[in-house]
């Protein structure tokens, strides 16, 4: 993403809905912009006062997303355009922003949106399921279930796909594993089965 | 997703459910629209103005029908032209001079979704239940583009609908989302209004659709570099020209052979089997005779309004528009003119209706006061006629027959008569108003959808089959009566000192003492410079209404004078008073005159009718009605003078 741009004009940012929970908003901004990882404790600019009016009541960061919440009683219609360009306002200055570490919700919210995304429209596409079964700050643990867990690519989806695309947005990832399953560590003889783990 | 229930988006309890397509000109909408109704779309107009409307009806997959809309294609809601406008209008609830739809279904060409998404932004705003279709993702992949079109789903907050030309199965998919239009997702936040915050936005919701852009699409470049070529394209597009015109009358001349056998099979039946004298000459001459005359025109007619559809479909009619920017900014006009131009070569009608894509109100003016001076449709049966008079068909200079060349001719001068006028009309309403800049979409070249085509051409013939069984019909039917009446008896004839046993004495007498015979003498003052006698009168009288009546008139005043031989008994009419009685009625220089005074004259109310509703006043058809009528008396008095002079 090319962050060089005129000096006036706004930064690219749009908003997607979150799942079951109408008070937040994922805000898809330039993953470029070197953003700390975390929960927001203080921003630049309107931004800033945006949480300081309890307009805004809570805030988590990524690489190129920002989940925001309104407090209650507010609504997106109405302070979405403000927030947009607080936002934007906001963004020239990455430096300035203030976070307390939230790895592990960051990186579940993270994980989240890469499977809702179109790396998760994939594998369904192909029968599978993958699901989050562990997340620590720096490790996610995921479980193949479906087509996935027999299949022979799910090695390098974990791997080259799904690591890529979380740590695209969180940096600080050391690893991705598989969880082991429970099936295969309970076999005793290695019969060849046709049934389906999980 | 959140799910808003907008006001409106549920079956109203009286009336089918009404989506309108929305989207600008050249995405597919049009496509669309004629496959989502087929042929069963009715045409009318908003209300207040003379923007056509285009709404059909569609069967849902749970057994509902819903009703679709065709909004006029437009680039903005900040509107340039009247169709703009209607569209703005529509999309307004608080406007209720139109009704605003339930929902839009929103055409996005994925090739150019750049500048569409910027268009889909204002729109957004209107506050109705949106869904996007987007079209020409095929195109977009060949052209080495890509698009995802869930992501694109998820970024805009709206349902996003993938819909290919020739794909029924995606239909399906359109029309299933149209069912469930109560659950609509729409944004949580509208998208901005602000151009800067826009680009902004736009540059964002295609980062995460992974949107490439189609590479240049070569195959229209490489044929647009001839095709534009200042020299090559011009010289192409005179070629086609020409070839359009060939095709439509070569082509259709052996079809129009056959209908016209077939009428007069018709009417020697008529005359046969119908026992009552009256009635069998009013059947045989007035309606097969005079109906029939001009119904042998619907294969040209269709054939005209197919290549023009063929053209437009393929996207070569804005090329030629490009080309003729030149001549027509020569008249005042923009290459658009052309196109209306082009089209008034069928029929006035549908090109003065096509006037209103210009954006420029005195361009359109003056265009339509233009249009009816192309040589139309119904011009060829007068000249045809006229033409055979006047020159024999085997005459040929080489491999160029005489007959054909002064054809070409007349459609030339139909041509520069057109330009004047406009370049005139241009003149006479002033220099007033801001200049408008020219810009126009070239569209890819495309293969012509067959159903398209097929549409376009079966609304024009129905257009024409309706005014054939009205206005022609009634006057058909009026001027058989007005050429037949007063009867006369027995009695009154042999006093006369006709010969009641010859058929063709007693017809001729009671054409000469019929109600049209005195009109005809009425206004002899008026047209004799120009040599013509009263019963050419008759017949020009009658084509006021419609000019295709001329051939029928003249057919019925030389059967009445030799029914059995009527093309041989106009050739040798004969002026029967005067200072000329006993010469020749047709002469060279008369025929001349007459050619020329149809070449002028404004001789159709439908044309009037259709100025009066586009203009929205009568001032302009009286002025062109008036003008065109004075124009073609002079000219036609200097035509035969001329031609007398010479021969």
């Amino acid at each position: 993403m090319n962050t060089i741009r005129v000096a006036s004009s706004p930064l690219p940012v749009h908003p997607e809905p979150v799942a079951a929970d109408g008070r937040a908003l994922l805000w898809h901004v330039p993953v470029a912009v070197p953003l700390p990882v975390g929960r927001v404790a203080a921003a630049p600019g309107a931004l800033g006062e945006l949480f300081a009016d309890a307009t805004l009541s809570d805030g988590l960061v990524a690489r190129g997303l920002v989940w925001l919440w309104l407090s209650d009683g507010r609504s997106w219609r109405a302070e979405g355009a403000q927030v947009r360009e607080a936002l934007q306002a906001a963004l020239v200055e990455p430096q300035r922003w203030g976070v307390v570490p939230a790895g592990a919700e960051v990186l579940s919210r993270v994980t989240d949106y890469v499977l809702a995304g179109t790396l998760g429209a994939y594998i369904a596409s192909h029968g599978g399921r993958i699901e989050v079964s562990g997340v620590t700050d720096e490790v996610v643990e995921f479980a193949f279930e479906g087509a996935c867990a027999q299949c022979p690519a799910a090695d390098d989806t974990l791997h080259s796909r799904l690591e890529s695309a979380v740590r695209e947005h969180y940096p600080a990832l050391t690893g991705v594993v598989e969880r082991p399953s429970p099936r295969a560590l309970r076999r005793l003889l290695p019969w060849p089965t046709l049934r389906r783990a999980g | 997703m959140s799910h808003n229930h907008h006001g409106g988006a549920t079956a109203t309890a009286t009336g089918l459910r009404r989506f309108a397509l929305v989207g600008s000109p050249n995405s597919g909408k049009t496509t669309l629209f004629n496959a989502l109704t087929g042929l069963r779309a009715k045409t009318g107009n908003y209300p207040g103005v003379t923007v056509s409307r285009y709404e059909g009806v569609t069967k849902l997959p749970d057994g509902d029908k819903a009703a679709v809309e065709d909004l006029p294609g437009a680039y903005s809601l900040d509107p340039i032209s009247p169709d703009e406008d209607i569209v703005a209008q529509v999309l307004d609830r608080d406007h209720h001079h139109v009704p605003t739809p339930d929902a839009l279904l929103v055409t996005l060409d994925a090739t150019s979704l750049q500048r569409s998404l910027g268009f889909l932004a204002h729109v957004l705003q209107a506050g109705l239940p949106v869904c996007v279709v987007l079209t020409f993702a095929d195109e977009h992949a060949r052209r080495r583009g890509s698009v995802d079109a869930q992501a694109l789903e998820r970024a805009l907050g709206v349902t996003v609908v993938t819909v290919t030309a020739g794909r029924p199965d995606e239909l399906a998919v359109l029309r299933d989302a149209m069912t469930r239009v109560g659950e609509w997702p729409a944004p949580v936040v509208p998208p901005p209004t602000d151009p800067e915050q826009v680009t902004a936005w736009i540059r964002s919701v295609l980062q995460r659709a992974e949107y490439t852009a189609a590479g240049t699409d070569t195959r229209t470049n490489r044929a647009d570099a001839v095709l534009l070529h200042p020299v090559w394209g011009t010289l192409i597009f005179f070629v086609t020209m020409f070839v359009f015109f060939q095709t439509v009358f070569t082509v259709a001349a052996p079809l129009q052979g056959w209908v016209e056998e077939g009428f007069a099979w018709l009417g020697e039946l008529a005359r046969e089997s119908i026992p009552i004298g009256w009635l069998s000459s009013f059947v045989a001459d007035a309606l097969i005779g005079g109906v029939g005359g001009v119904l042998v025109f619907i294969p040209q007619i269709a054939l005209l309004f197919i290549l023009i559809a063929l053209l437009e479909g393929s996207g070569y009619m804005s090329r030629a528009a490009f080309l003729m920017d030149r001549v027509m900014a020569s008249a005042g006009l923009e290459g658009r003119a052309f196109v209306a131009l082009l089209s008034s070569v069928a029929c006035a009608i549908p090109g003065i209706m096509a006037t209103r894509s210009l954006p420029s109100a005195k361009d359109r003016i003056a265009t339509m006061m233009g249009a009816p001076l192309m040589t139309c449709a119904a011009r060829l049966p007068v000249y045809v006629l006229l033409i055979g008079m006047l020159v024999p068909a085997d005459l040929r200079w080489g491999p160029i027959g005489l007959q054909g060349t002064i054809m070409f001719g007349l459609y030339l001068l139909g041509a520069v008569a057109a330009m004047t006028a406009a370049w005139v009309t241009k003149r006479l309403t002033g220099r007033r108003g801001v200049r408008m800049p020219f810009y126009m979409e070239m569209p890819s070249y495309r293969m012509p959808r067959l159903r398209s085509v097929v549409t376009s051409v079966w609304d024009a013939c129905k257009a024409f089959l309706r005014k054939v069984s009205t206005i022609i019909l009634l006057t058909t039917v009026v001027l058989w009566v007005a050429l037949n009446l007063p009867l006369q008896s027995t009695t009154s004839m042999e006093a006369a000192g006709v010969d009641t046993s010859d058929d063709a004495a007693v017809s001729s007498y009671v054409l000469e003492h019929s109600y049209a015979a005195s009109a005809g003498k009425a206004v002899e003052p008026v047209f004799e410079p120009l040599g013509f006698d009263w019963r050419v009168n008759i017949a020009v009288i009658s084509t006021f209404a419609a000019r295709e009546v001329f051939v029928a008139t003249l057919g019925q005043i030389a059967a009445a004078s030799d029914p059995e031989d009527p093309a041989g008994a106009l050739e040798q009419m004969t002026v029967d008073h005067g200072p000329n009685a006993g010469q020749p009625l047709f002469t060279p220089g008369t025929i001349a005159a007459l050619m020329i005074f149809f070449a002028f004259a404004l001789q159709c109310m439908s044309t009037i009718g259709t100025m009066r509703r586009e203009t929205g006043t009568w001032k302009w058809p009286v002025i062109a009605w008036t003008s065109y009528f004075a124009a073609a008396w002079v000219f036609a008095f200097l035509t035969k003078n001329l031609v007398e002079l010479f021969l």
